[in-house]
C-alpha cells in the first residue's frame, strides 16, 4: 500500500513540474558568452507553464546584452503580457495556495514587470519611433506606480523611467508633460532635453532571493539579498576626454525591497499557521495514543513518537517560498546625456570603485561610434567580465564567403591578461551597425 | 496494481484537459482585462462615424474627401494599432455615401518629396489631393495601482481639421474605464 501512494505522490509531483532556463544558460550569460546562452534558453521560449514569462525574460536579457534587440523585443512583449495580466488559471493558484509557493505562475515584482516595458522601450527608442517607446516608458512607470507611492526616498523611485519618458514627450512635441517628467526624476535635469546623445549605463546584477533559514518558518518567507558589486558609478569618456559621470539613477535592489505590503507573505503566514497546528495536533495525537496503548510504560518513547508524527504530518503542507528571480537583470540604472557633434566618435564607459579607482576590465569601448545630428541613444551594460582590453580592429577581405560585395571586416579583439587565456574575437553585432544606419562600413 | 494504472493512465489525461477551441462573437469578451478590447474599438468606430455622419459637414450634396492623419498614442500600450481603429471608422462613413477617402498608403511617397514644416506639408496634400478635412485624435490612458488593483481609464478622441483653414470643425470622443486585481497569491 505504501508502494502505492509512493507511485501516486512521485506522479502527482511529475504533473507540476515544469521547465526553467537552466543554470547553464545563466553561467553563460555572464561568462559574455550569448549565443551558447541563448541555445540554452531558447527551447523554453514557447513552452506554456508557470515559467512562462520569466522564461522569457531571461532570454530577451540574453538577446538584449548582445544587441539583438530584434529578437528581444518578442520575448520582452510575451513576458511583460503574462507579468501584467490580472486574469490568470485558478488552478495555479491554487496549487500554490496548498503547497510550494512557486506553483503558482511567475509574475515577479512589479519592478520585473516594469523592466520588461523598459527594455521594449529602449528598443522602440533605438528605433526612432519615440511614440511607441513613450507608451513602453509609461507602462513602466505605471507597472511600478504601487511601491513607488509608499517611498519617500528620491534613490529609490524609478528615475530612469521618468527620464526617458520625459525625453520621449519633448522629441514629441508636448515640453510641459516633459518638463512634469523630468521633476520627477531626481537625478536628471533638463539639459536632457537639449544634449543629443543620451547615455543608458547599467551595471552590477539584481538581487537574489533567500529563503529565511529560521527552522520555525519552515523556509515560508524570503528576502532579496544584494549581490555585491565593486562599481560605484561610471563616467564617460568622448575622443579621450572625460565628459560626464553617471550615477545611479534607479537600483533594483531598492525597487524590489520597497514591496513590502504583500498578500502573498500573508498567504505564506496562513499555511505556516495550518502547518504548525497540524505539527501540534499530531504529536498530542502520537504522544497520547503511545501512552494509551502501552498503558503508561513507555512514557519515555511516547515524545520520540510524537515528533516523528508531528513532522510525517508537517509534510501535508508544504510552504516553501517561491525564490524565482529575473536574475539576469542589472542592479543600477545610470542615466547622463552629452551634446556631440554629428560623426565618429571614440565613446569609452568606465567603472570606479567606491575608491575612486578605476576598474580596468569592466571598460567598455566603442571606437567609431556614429553619432546622428537629432538624436542618439547609447546603451551599455556592464555586468560581466571580459577578462581583457578590448582592441577594435578592421581588416580587408579579400574573398568573402557569403557576399562577395564585403571588402571589409569589423570585429573587435580582447587581449588576453595572461598567456594561459584565450583569444577572444568578438565580430560585432549586425543589429550594431545596422541600427546606426553605418552605410559605409560592411560587416559579415 | 489496477488503480494505480488506472491513476496512470487518468492523470496525463487530465494534465492534457483543456478547453476546445470554439468560435465565439465579436461582441464577447471571455477574457476581460485592463486592456481595451475588440468591441472598445468597435463601439469607438461606430460611435464616431454616427457622430461624423450626423455632424453639420454631412452633407447630400457633396461628399466630403478625408484623410486620416495619425492617432496619437498616449495609452499603456506600445503594440496599439490605430490604423485599425481609423480603417473601422473608414467602413462606417463609406456605407454613409457622404464621405469618401483618400488611401494615405499614397503619403510617404508624397510627403518624401515635400518641404516645409508639418502644417505646410498638410496643406499641399490638401490642395493636391482635393481634400476637405483631415481626420486626426489621440488615444489616452491613466491608470490608478493600488494593493495589487489596476483602474484604467481610456479616452480615444477624434476630430476633423478643416484643410484649409486648420479649424476643427468636429470632435468627439469613447470613454471607458476597465478594473483588474491580481489573485491574492499574486500580490
Amino acid at each position: 500500500m505504501i508502494k502505492n501512494i509512493f507511485i501516486i505522490l512521485i506522479v502527482v509531483l511529475l504533473v507540476g513540474c515544469a521547465g526553467q532556463v537552466p543554470k547553464e544558460a545563466d553561467d553563460a550569460f555572464y561568462m559574455n558568452e550569448f549565443g551558447h546562452a541563448a541555445k540554452l534558453a531558447r527551447p523554453f521560449q514557447n513552452k506554456l507553464n508557470r515559467n512562462f514569462a520569466l522564461n522569457n525574460a531571461k532570454l530577451a536579457t540574453i538577446y538584449f546584452t548582445d544587441g539583438a534587440y530584434d529578437l528581444a523585443f518578442s520575448p520582452l512583449l510575451n513576458a511583460g503580457k503574462v507579468m501584467e495580466r490580472t486574469v490568470t488559471s485558478s488552478g495555479n493558484a491554487f496549487w500554490s495556495a496548498v503547497s510550494r509557493e512557486d506553483f503558482k505562475e511567475f509574475k515577479g515584482e512589479p519592478f520585473d514587470r516594469s523592466m520588461c516595458h523598459w527594455y521594449r522601450g529602449i528598443i522602440h527608442y533605438k528605433r526612432g519611433d519615440y511614440e511607441k517607446a513613450l507608451a513602453a516608458f509609461r507602462r513602466a512607470l505605471d507597472a511600478d506606480k504601487d511601491t513607488m507611492s509608499t517611498n519617500k526616498n528620491a534613490d529609490i523611485d524609478f528615475g530612469a523611467g521618468y527620464a526617458l519618458a520625459a525625453r520621449c514627450y519633448n522629441l514629441l512635441g508636448e515640453p510641459d508633460t516633459a518638463e512634469t517628467y523630468i521633476s520627477r526624476s531626481s537625478d536628471v535635469n533638463k539639459k536632457l532635453f537639449n544634449d543629443n546623445v543620451v547615455f543608458v549605463i547599467e551595471w552590477g546584477d539584481a538581487p537574489l532571493k533567500l529563503r529565511d533559514k529560521d527552522v520555525l518558518k519552515c523556509s515560508a518567507y524570503a528576502d532579496y539579498i544584494p549581490r555585491s558589486s565593486e562599481i560605484s558609478y561610471a563616467k564617460i569618456f568622448v575622443d579621450k576626454n572625460e565628459a560626464a559621470q553617471i550615477n545611479k539613477c534607479s537600483s533594483a535592489f531598492h525597487q524590489f525591497s520597497c514591496n513590502t505590503e504583500k498578500t502573498a507573505n500573508t498567504i505564506q503566514s496562513i499555511k505556516l499557521g495550518t502547518k504548525w497546528t497540524i505539527r501540534i495536533c499530531a504529536f498530542v495525537a502520537a504522544t497520547t495514543a503511545v501512552i494509551i496503548a502501552t498503558e503508561g510504560k513507555a512514557v519515555a518513547a511516547a515524545p520520540a513518537a510524537g515528533v516523528a508524527a508531528a513532522l510525517v504530518a508537517g509534510m501535508v503542507i508544504r510552504t516553501e517560498a517561491d525564490v524565482r528571480v529575473w536574475n539576469t537583470l542589472p542592479d543600477v540604472i545610470g542615466i547622463s546625456s552629452l551634446s556631440l557633434t554629428p560623426g565618429f566618435h571614440h565613446i569609452a564607459v568606465c567603472f570606479y570603485d567606491f575608491n575612486d579607482n578605476e576598474i580596468e576590465e569592466w571598460r567598455q569601448v566603442y571606437y567609431y561610434y556614429p553619432i546622428k545630428k537629432d538624436d542618439n541613444l547609447i546603451y551599455s551594460r556592464a555586468a560581466f567580465c571580459h577578462f581583457g582590453n578590448f582592441k577594435f580592429t578592421t581588416e580587408k577581405v579579400n574573398n568573402s564567403v557569403i557576399k562577395p560585395e564585403i571588402k571589409m571586416r569589423h570585429y573587435l579583439e580582447i587581449e588576453p591578461e595572461s598567456k594561459e587565456s584565450d583569444i577572444r574575437v568578438i565580430p560585432l553585432a549586425p543589429a550594431f551597425w545596422k541600427e546606426n544606419e553605418v552605410h559605409n562600413f560592411t560587416i559579415f | 496494481m489496477k488503480l494505480i494504472l488506472l491513476l496512470l493512465i487518468i492523470l496525463p489525461c487530465l494534465n492534457a484537459c483543456t478547453s476546445a477551441n470554439r468560435r465565439m462573437g465579436l461582441d464577447d469578451d471571455l477574457v476581460i482585462d485592463t486592456d481595451l478590447t475588440v468591441s472598445d474599438l468597435k463601439s469607438a468606430a461606430q460611435k464616431m462615424s454616427r457622430s461624423i455622419a450626423s455632424s453639420k459637414i454631412s452633407s447630400k450634396e457633396k461628399k466630403n474627401r478625408i484623410v486620416f492623419l495619425k492617432i496619437e498614442n498616449r495609452t499603456f500600450d506600445d503594440t496599439f494599432d490605430s490604423y485599425n481603429l481609423l480603417s473601422t471608422i473608414r467602413k462606417e462613413l463609406m456605407a454613409n455615401n457622404n464621405f469618401e477617402f483618400i488611401d494615405r498608403k499614397q503619403f510617404p511617397e508624397i510627403l518624401k518629396n515635400m518641404t516645409g514644416t508639418e502644417i505646410e506639408k498638410q496643406k499641399k496634400i490638401a490642395k493636391l489631393m482635393n481634400v476637405d478635412y483631415f481626420l486626426t485624435g489621440r488615444a489616452f490612458a491613466h491608470s490608478i495601482r493600488k494593493e495589487g488593483a489596476r483602474e484604467v481609464y481610456y479616452r480615444l478622441s477624434f476630430r476633423l481639421t478643416d484643410a484649409e483653414t486648420s479649424g476643427i470643425v468636429w470632435c468627439d470622443d469613447y470613454e471607458c474605464k476597465y478594473f483588474g486585481k491580481y489573485e491574492p497569491i499574486n500580490r
